[in-house]
């Protein structure tokens, strides 16, 4: 949030200012490719017993419940490089689902209503049996980004 | 919540309120929403371009058989500041809220609770339908019913 080219705005529930959702610092898994940036969405993984976040893609509608984590500060930051290892940067994460409102660049096609999912960690359209991460609350088709309720 | 006949109350859950949780946003009423919608209406996204917009709710299932997003009007277009910047104040259901509120029911604690058309119903309507919350206190003397969500 903090990049001057930041395409990323987290506009309801952070603590303790509308304080909603769960926040979280969590150590990228090594050699994620790309890095989780800002706006993505990440999971928890279990490296050799340790927590790492690595992207989301959502799992089947009726499978066990994904537990989707939107990146807030990514590893594209020095903030995260600093607080992090040399090759695991330290993520700042926000669980989804729990009530928070945020705005996001997207390439794609969205309209207010709609469903998304993560893929590979980006948001898109729910148009299949996806677990859903939020809603279309806003869109701004010219400028290519949406606000998402979750 | 502003008005002294008012029988409904955010308990916990929104900004502002000790043990805060819930999201909340200002939403547009949809246009030809008859009545005007006021606070303790269940309400869901309009697809409509701009502005974005909401209209009561009827609880269903969503593409890919995924749950709806339902948010109860806290503010409604009874008050006073609704009308001033023709907005109704939404909190988002499921994100952690408990609110008293005016119910023709005779629920029971642990009833499940599901919208129709904006109102909070103990009927399931079946084919799945995704609950949005649970009763979790009732007052029959004042017919008011508590809500988690």
């Amino acid at each position: 949030m903090s990049n001057l080219n930041s395409q990323f705005q987290l506009m309801a529930g952070r603590p303790p200012h509308g304080a909603s959702a769960m926040e979280g610092n969590f150590l990228q898994k090594t050699s994620e490719s790309p890095v989780l940036t800002e706006g993505m969405i990440g999971k928890i993984e279990n490296v050799a017993g340790n927590a790492r976040m690595s992207k989301l893609t959502g799992g089947t509608t009726g499978a066990t419940p994904d537990y989707p984590w939107l990146v807030i500060e990514g590893a594209d930051m020095s903030d995260s490089q600093f607080t992090g290892l040399a090759a695991n940067p330290r993520l700042t994460v926000l669980a989804v689902k729990t009530g928070l409102i945020f705005k996001v660049d997207t390439a794609v096609s969205l309209v207010v209503g709609d469903l998304v999912w993560a893929n590979a960690g980006v948001i898109a359209k729910v148009s299949t049996t996806k677990q859903a991460i939020g809603q279309v609350i806003g869109v701004n088709s010219s400028a290519q980004w949406a606000v998402i309720a979750c | 919540m502003s008005y002294l006949t008012s029988k409904f109350d955010v308990l916990r859950g929104v900004e502002g309120k000790e043990g805060s949780s819930a999201v909340v946003w200002d939403f547009v009423q949809a246009t030809g929403a008859s009545p005007d919608i006021q606070e303790g209406t269940v309400v869901s996204i309009v697809n409509a371009s701009s502005p974005t917009s909401v209209n009561r709710h009827t609880s269903a299932l969503l593409t890919g058989n995924n749950y709806d997003h339902p948010w109860l009007v806290i503010r409604g277009k009874e008050s006073s500041e609704s009308q001033f910047v023709n907005k109704l104040t939404c909190a988002k259901l499921r994100t952690g809220i408990k609110f008293k509120i005016a119910t023709d029911l005779t629920p029971t604690v642990e009833d499940l609770l599901w919208a129709a058309a904006g109102v909070l119903t103990n009927i399931d309507p079946g084919s799945g339908k995704p609950h949005l919350g649970k009763v979790i206190g009732f007052d029959a003397d004042n017919g008011l019913m508590i809500v988690e969500s």
